[in-house]
């Protein structure tokens, strides 16, 4: 039974009032007569005794628990217990990504501020985990050439056989490109300087360390070469100012203390002025100090204070060849 | 853009469907609303739904409407968080990383609440303004943002969400931890 206009109606006569109303253009509202004594679920008549309306319909106490107490099937509550041990397991599993991400993160900051040699040590940890991400691959090697390590910058490069061309690679290709271009003329130059062509040498050596500034081995061989051009010439002032300037930029380098020792002992040993004698001997001590943490600076150290002693008690100004061809042969012999 | 139908979607979206109705219950029975009928996934549409007595409490309304927005919207970056450091990050090829990042983006894909979801909180939203319910007065951009997302489902803003939080979410949060 239904309702229409307040009148109770049956479904038959429903149905023909609705075709009516269809053909004649206008619009009947029915509604569906609910009696409150009879369960709109499990459809049991409580007789006279009418029950509660949940949500618009007569519902007894077992079937209204039910409306508000639905479980959840037990496929989901085990899928989804399933799934977060599996998501458990797998972030216990994924700690190394996490490690790897941390120094990837470290590793962009420490780009962001210009410290490559941070950035390369973190991005070497990242490859332990990601040997094949060109993201990595390209800042990583990029982190070696702007902090002047082009082998380190092809240790990453050769992880990948190719890249995809974007703005990143495009860059570092560049990089890369003006790097070994100028460590090829840098060995050109070190071979001019083998055969005695020091002018050529220092020259080459110069352009190569102006072609690739990031690298302290051009940048310190190209400043040795000019150093040893002045120093050929007897210009011991443009010998120490060549020193010194190579010393502003890295003042904790021993070798370059030794160089500016090297050059006062020069200026001492063509005027005498003792205050150049103190000077270098404060500068000698200094690189001694900082010469005792590598063995290799340490041995450089060591071979280079005999000469300066020399240099600083006899006044003569001699190379290292020519010390060596007098004193150091004599002596194997 | 292309186009793909919205069961083809929902087939390979399954769980962000489940864990939506799921958590539509979930509200309704914290807030004591009787459930009539549960559909947690169908090839139809809806693809799932959740039949609920109706409420005048505007509280209620608006957990059952937007719970699923913030319970999916929390188990992408969840299952995603899983996934987007060897997936998106290192490029680790990990099969596990790769099912949590489909899960995850799946879950986040169905986060918004429907225009259905949608129509208790906008029936009482106005009276409820007008008393200065906070929780109102901050339903309304959030109601407009949820039917201009829902319009936009046609050009993949729903792809677009759970791809930001399932991405950006755990990148960000990750940064901000290191």
């Amino acid at each position: 039974m239904l309702l229409l206009n307040g009148k109770p109606i049956c479904l038959s006569c429903a149905q023909i009032k609705a075709q009516e109303a269809k053909t004649g253009g206008y619009n009947l509202e029915f509604a569906k007569i609910i009696d409150p004594t009879i369960c709109g679920l499990c459809k049991t008549d409580y007789g006279s005794s009418e029950l509660p309306v949940v949500g618009g319909m007569p519902a007894c106490t077992n079937c209204a628990k039910g409306l508000y107490e639905r479980p959840y099937p037990g496929w989901l509550k085990l899928t989804m217990a399933g799934l977060l041990l599996l998501l458990a397991g797998s972030l216990w599993r994924g700690v190394p990504y996490f490690k790897a991400g941390r120094h990837l993160v470290l590793a962009e900051r420490a780009m962001d501020r210009n410290d490559y040699k941070t950035a390369s040590a973190h991005f070497a940890e990242v490859l332990k985990v990601s040997p094949k991400a060109q993201k990595v691959l390209l800042l990583g090697a990029k982190a070696n050439l702007m902090s002047g390590d082009i082998g380190g910058a092809q240790k990453f490069l050769n992880q990948r056989e190719t890249y995809d061309s974007n703005e990143l690679f495009m860059e570092v290709s560049g990089l890369w490109n003006r790097a070994l271009n100028a460590y090829k003329k840098g060995v050109e130059a070190k071979k001019l300087y083998d055969s005695h062509q020091e002018e050529e040498a220092a020259r080459l050596m110069h352009e190569a360390s102006n072609e690739y500034p990031q690298s302290r081995d051009l940048a310190v061989a190209a400043m040795e070469y000019a150093a040893g051009i002045a120093f050929d010439h007897k210009d011991y002032d443009g010998f120490l100012r060549i020193y010194q300037a190579g010393l502003e930029k890295d003042p904790q380098d021993p070798s370059l203390i030794g160089g500016v020792a090297s050059a006062l002992a020069c200026k001492y040993a063509v005027t005498g002025d003792l205050s150049y004698r103190k000077q270098a001997e404060q500068m000698l001590e200094k690189s001694r100090e900082l010469s005792q943490q590598s063995p290799e600076d340490k041995a450089r150290f060591e071979e280079f204070a005999e000469r300066f002693h020399y240099r600083l008690e006899s006044r003569v100004i001699i190379d290292k060849a020519e010390y060596d061809r007098r004193f150091r042969q004599e002596a194997k012999h | 853009m292309f186009f793909i139908p919205g069961f083809v979607i929902s087939i390979a979206t399954f769980p962000g469907v489940i864990l939506h109705e799921a958590a539509h219950l979930f509200f309704c029975k914290i807030n004591k609303l009787a459930v009539f009928d549960v559909c947690y996934f169908r090839i139809g549409n809806p693809a799932g739904y959740v039949v609920h007595e109706t409420t005048s409490d505007f509280k209620k309304a608006f957990m059952v409407g937007m719970g699923p927005f913030f319970v999916n919207s929390f188990f992408c970056i969840v299952f995603c968080s899983a996934a987007f450091m060897p997936a998106w990050e290192l490029e680790v090829s990990d099969p596990l990383a790769y099912f949590f990042y489909w899960l995850g983006l799946s879950i986040g894909m169905h986060a918004f609440p429907s225009t259905q979801d949608m129509q208790e909180i906008w029936r009482l939203m106005p009276a409820e303004a007008r008393k200065f319910n906070p929780l109102a007065v901050i339903s309304y951009p959030i109601v407009g943002l949820v039917y201009v997302l829902n319009l936009a489902r046609v050009v993949w803003a729903d792809l677009g969400y759970g791809i930001a939080i399932g991405i950006l979410a755990p990148l960000a949060i990750f940064h901000w931890l290191v």
